[in-house]
């Protein structure tokens, strides 16, 4: 009897527990570089710490709204502020002049994006990956 | 600017402020997409260009032992910045200060005090090398740098922020990152030899200014600053070289910063005195919009040698981001010192102010 009230507990647990992001994120570029990607690096180009490529092209990521789950999970992995603490350092930085990154609207607009703009960079979810696409660096949950 | 006139952009100002587009925004976001984009905070685009157009406005209250309550429009910024081509980039910063004033008697006065704040031009020769053009922020501590007030938890400002050092800088710039034994840093070198553009900006001035900062960026939330610099004052020709230490920890729902900076004046007519003080701050989020915060103020001053202290306790208040509403008191000893702007008394004051970023 204790056995199974223990599993069904646990089971119920494991249902009621928050859906983990189960899919793996993909930073993506066209631009070529030999520069070595890091969860840092993207932390500084996010913040537009860093601006240009290696080749002096202008760095230019997009994020997802702030809605997004993926963002969310970004944002957590790379830049390790919270909300709250992101808009007041954007705050900051509007009055020093520096924009945040630009906003597109899906996973599709972000590949149209990262193709057409010369420097762009950003991520959409694994499964969404297209070959012409390349990719800079790979997030898992739980890495 | 006549009365009317100022009217006229409140009434601007409070329509940005009630609009639509920034009570639906989503703070620390860029849509390029929409022409005249305005967020709240965050400027507006000015469509076809990749120019933006923002600001912030400030009302302050005083109120202060044996002297009249006053409040006034103290601070009306407006400031255009943008990219010229892939590689370089532009800023210009118009303020207007102590605008208007009542007392608690119901006496007014107005002023006229536009003034260019800042006003350069950046090259991006590569992220470990930029070069700045024009007047900028002398690179000493964070809040200098940052001291807009809808950006800072205090309606007062440590003395030790503006009073030993000018304000800002007219010349050249050296700027970037840089990477040694996996940490990060960030530095800054400037040089004056010139007049400034608009010299009427800030409490010490000078024609004469060779110094920088060296940032370390250490883990997310923690940076720790080392300025280093001379410059000649205009004017009265005292010699000061100057060095410092500052700091900001962040871990929400907390912040502790601090500044702290020694002088060695070497005077016109011979002789050295010392200048030097320090503040330490601590913010705690009572709330996801409220917060309290805690100040110590040291100051040493060269004029005088005085020693100022001071302590506020205030709350702060952010409906959202970018509009804050403070309410602070302050309780000081040491004498009078006189820093341009406003003179520092003994006593007992009661400070608020209500700022807006644009």
């Amino acid at each position: 009897m204790i056995k199974r009230f223990l599993f069904i507990t646990a089971s119920l647990l494991m249902f009621a527990a928050p859906s983990a992001f189960s899919a793996e994120l993909v930073v993506i570029s066209s631009h070529e570089t030999s520069e070595k990607i890091s969860s840092k690096l993207l932390r500084k180009i996010y913040l537009k710490r860093k601006i240009l490529w290696q080749d002096k092209t202008r760095i230019v990521p997009v994020n997802l709204p702030a809605r997004s789950s993926l963002r969310a999970f970004f944002t957590k992995e790379t830049l390790h502020m919270d909300h709250k603490d992101l808009v007041l350092y954007w705050n900051e930085q509007h009055y020093k002049g520096v924009r945040p990154p630009v906003v597109v609207e899906s996973e599709e607009a972000v590949k149209a994006f990262v193709r057409e703009v010369k420097g762009a960079l950003g991520y959409i979810n694994a499964d969404s990956l297209e070959p012409d696409l390349k990719v800079l660096y790979r997030i898992r949950e739980g890495e | 600017m006549n009365i009317s006139l100022k009217r006229t952009f409140l009434f601007l100002l409070l329509f940005l402020f009630l609009s639509p587009a920034s009570a639906q925004s989503e703070h620390g976001d860029n849509d390029e997409r929409e022409p005249w984009s305005y967020r709240l905070g965050e400027g507006l685009r000015i469509d076809g260009t990749h120019f933006y157009l923002g600001g912030y406005i400030n009302f302050k209250y005083i109120d202060a032992e044996e002297k009249r309550a006053t409040l006034a429009l103290e601070n009306l910024s407006l400031f255009v910045f943008g990219d010229i081509g892939e590689r370089s980039r532009f800023f210009a910063e118009l303020e207007d200060e102590e605008i208007f004033e009542v007392d608690s008697k119901g006496e007014t006065e107005s002023e006229n005090n536009v003034r260019i704040e800042r006003l350069y031009a950046d090259y991006l020769y590569s992220d470990h090398l930029k070069v700045r053009v024009g007047k900028f922020f002398t690179p000493v501590g964070a809040w200098n740098e940052t001291h807009a007030p809808p950006l800072t938890w205090t309606v007062s400002r440590p003395i030790v922020t503006f009073a030993s050092f000018p304000e800002d800088v007219t010349g050249l710039q050296l700027f970037g990152n840089f990477t040694l034994l996996d940490e990060d840093f960030f530095y800054t070198l400037a040089a004056q030899r010139m007049e400034s553009i608009d010299e009427e900006t800030g409490f010490r001035r000078t024609h004469e200014f060779a110094g920088g900062r060296l940032r370390w960026l250490g883990s997310p939330g923690l940076e720790i600053g080392v300025p280093l610099i001379y410059y000649e004052e205009y004017e009265i020709k005292d010699k000061i070289h100057l060095t410092g230490l500052d700091f900001i920890y962040k871990s929400s729902p907390f912040e502790l910063r601090g500044e702290a900076s020694y002088a060695d004046v070497t005077l016109e007519q011979g002789g050295k005195v010392k200048e030097y003080g320090y503040y330490l701050q601590g913010v705690s989020g009572i709330t996801e919009r409220l917060s309290i915060v805690l100040r110590y103020d040291f100051f040493h001053a060269r004029e005088g040698e005085k020693h100022h202290e001071s302590v506020t306790t205030g709350l702060v208040y952010k409906p959202s981001p970018p509009v804050v509403f403070k309410i602070e008191c302050q309780e000081r000893s040491g004498g009078l010192i006189y820093t341009g702007e406003e003179s520092i008394d003994d006593g007992e004051r009661l400070l608020a102010s209500f700022s807006v970023l644009l």
